[in-house]
Formats: structure tokens, C-alpha cells, sequence
């Protein structure tokens, strides 16, 4: 269920609104609601996370990459 | 608000400790202002599910599939970090990015040529530790950072 409401949305903001939502292939409203969810609804349950998820000392494979992405391990 | 685009071995830096970049990809995460967004994409998200569990590439760590999705499900639990669908715009800036390779045989630069159309797509800055990358984003008049 959806509630229907109106909020005067200064121009600029507007503006980038629809730019990202045109770039993103999204629609303002998406964009609005994502943004709603994140400052007033999520944030208690979302943590940043602050180090690295896979800390074991395992020794890594050979195709571990350094630099570049191996695409080809990608796409394969 | 600055948008980010780590590309898939940023990713990867940013999530095994062991990866060579891991601390210098942490130094630029720590740097960020708390309004700053990460962004996923579906190439970036399906690349580092396919590393994480690959073990030519992990090794000894090589992830369970449940493990890889835990693994994106903790960075999506981040609130700097979103998955964005692929740009609506991004077939032109794709087309743009393998201009230069145009006449070679460049299989590697597709991959890194779709990564750099989605940066650009989404408007997002791209975070590379591929240098070649760096410089073809620098060359395109893209914004890129290298994490050192």
C-alpha cells in the first residue's frame, strides 16, 4: 500500500533528481523513496562495515589478482 | 553527495585482508566523507561472487556460493553502499570507452571498458587499482582514483 502525498521540492534539487533518475534508469520517485528508507528507516539496522570480511591467512590461488581485474575469470 | 564506483578487484581489496591493496584500499575507504555512496553494479556484484569463490583465485579462502552472498549482503548492509541498475546511457559511453582498441584483438579491456561506461553512467567517480585503467579513464576525461 502506497500513500499519496505532495512536498514542493526546490528546483535544483529537482533538477538532479531527474538527471540521476535519466542516467540511473530509475524514476524520481524511486530515488526519493531509497533516499527516505536510508535516512529514516534503515539506519539503525545498517552498519558500516569496517575492515575486511575475509580475514583468514589461507594461502591464496594463483589467479589471485594484484592490479588488474581478471575479466576473463569474470566472463568465463 | 560523491558517488563511487570500485571497480571488481577493489571490491575484492576491500573484502580479503590478504589481497596486496587491501590496506591502501582501506586508508582511501577511511578517507571518505560519511555522506559518500559506494556503488555496486551487476557486473561488479557478479565478479566478486565469481573471485570469492573461484579457487584458482582464493586459494585456500575460496568461498561457498552462501558464503559469497553473505559476503555481498555485509557490504550491502553498509548504508554508504547500493547496487544501481545499469545506466540507461550506457551503451553510448560503453561504445566511447573501447574506442581506442577499436582495431585489436582487446578482450581484457571489455571487461575494464564496461566498468568505466557504468562509472561514467552513474556518474560516479571510477576507483581502479589497474593503472592501464586509470590512465584510459584519465584520457576520456573521466574522473578516477587509484587507492595508494
Amino acid at each position: 500500500m502506497a500513500i499519496r502525498t505532495t512536498v514542493d521540492i526546490p528546483t535544483p534539487l529537482h533538477d538532479e533528481l531527474r538527471r540521476r533518475a535519466e542516467s540511473s534508469g530509475t524514476s524520481i520517485r524511486s530515488l526519493i523513496v531509497r533516499a527516505l528508507e536510508e535516512s529514516y528507516v534503515s539506519t539503525s539496522r545498517r552498519e558500516p562495515v569496517t575492515g575486511p570480511l575475509i580475514a583468514g591467512k589461507g594461502k591464496l590461488g594463483p589467479r589471485f589478482p594484484v592490479d588488474e581485474t581478471p575479466h576473463d575469470l569474470i566472463l568465463s | 553527495m560523491t558517488s563511487f564506483f570500485p571497480d571488481v578487484n577493489v571490491w575484492l581489496a576491500l573484502s580479503v585482508a590478504t589481497h596486496s591493496h587491501s590496506s591502501a584500499a582501506w586508508e582511501w575507504m577511511r578517507t571518505l566523507p560519511s555522506e559518500s555512496q559506494l556503488l555496486f553494479s551487476r557486473y561488479t556484484q557478479l565478479g566478486l561472487m565469481r573471485l570469492l569463490t573461484n579457487d584458482s583465485v582464493m586459494g585456500e579462502e575460496t568461498l561457498t556460493l552462501r558464503r559469497a552472498w553473505a559476503v555481498f549482503d555485509r557490504w550491502l548492509a553498509d548504508p554508504r553502499v547500493a547496487l544501481y541498475p545499469d545506466p540507461r546511457n550506457v551503451d553510448p559511453q560503453f561504445r566511447k570507452a573501447t574506442m581506442p582498441f577499436a582495431s585489436k584483438p582487446a578482450s581484457k579491456w571489455v571487461g575494464d571498458c564496461w566498468v568505466l561506461a557504468s562509472a561514467a553512467g552513474n556518474l560516479a567517480t571510477l576507483v581502479t587499482l589497474d593503472k592501464a585503467l586509470f590512465e584510459l579513464a584519465r584520457k576520456q576525461g573521466h574522473p578516477c582514483i587509484v587507492p595508494a
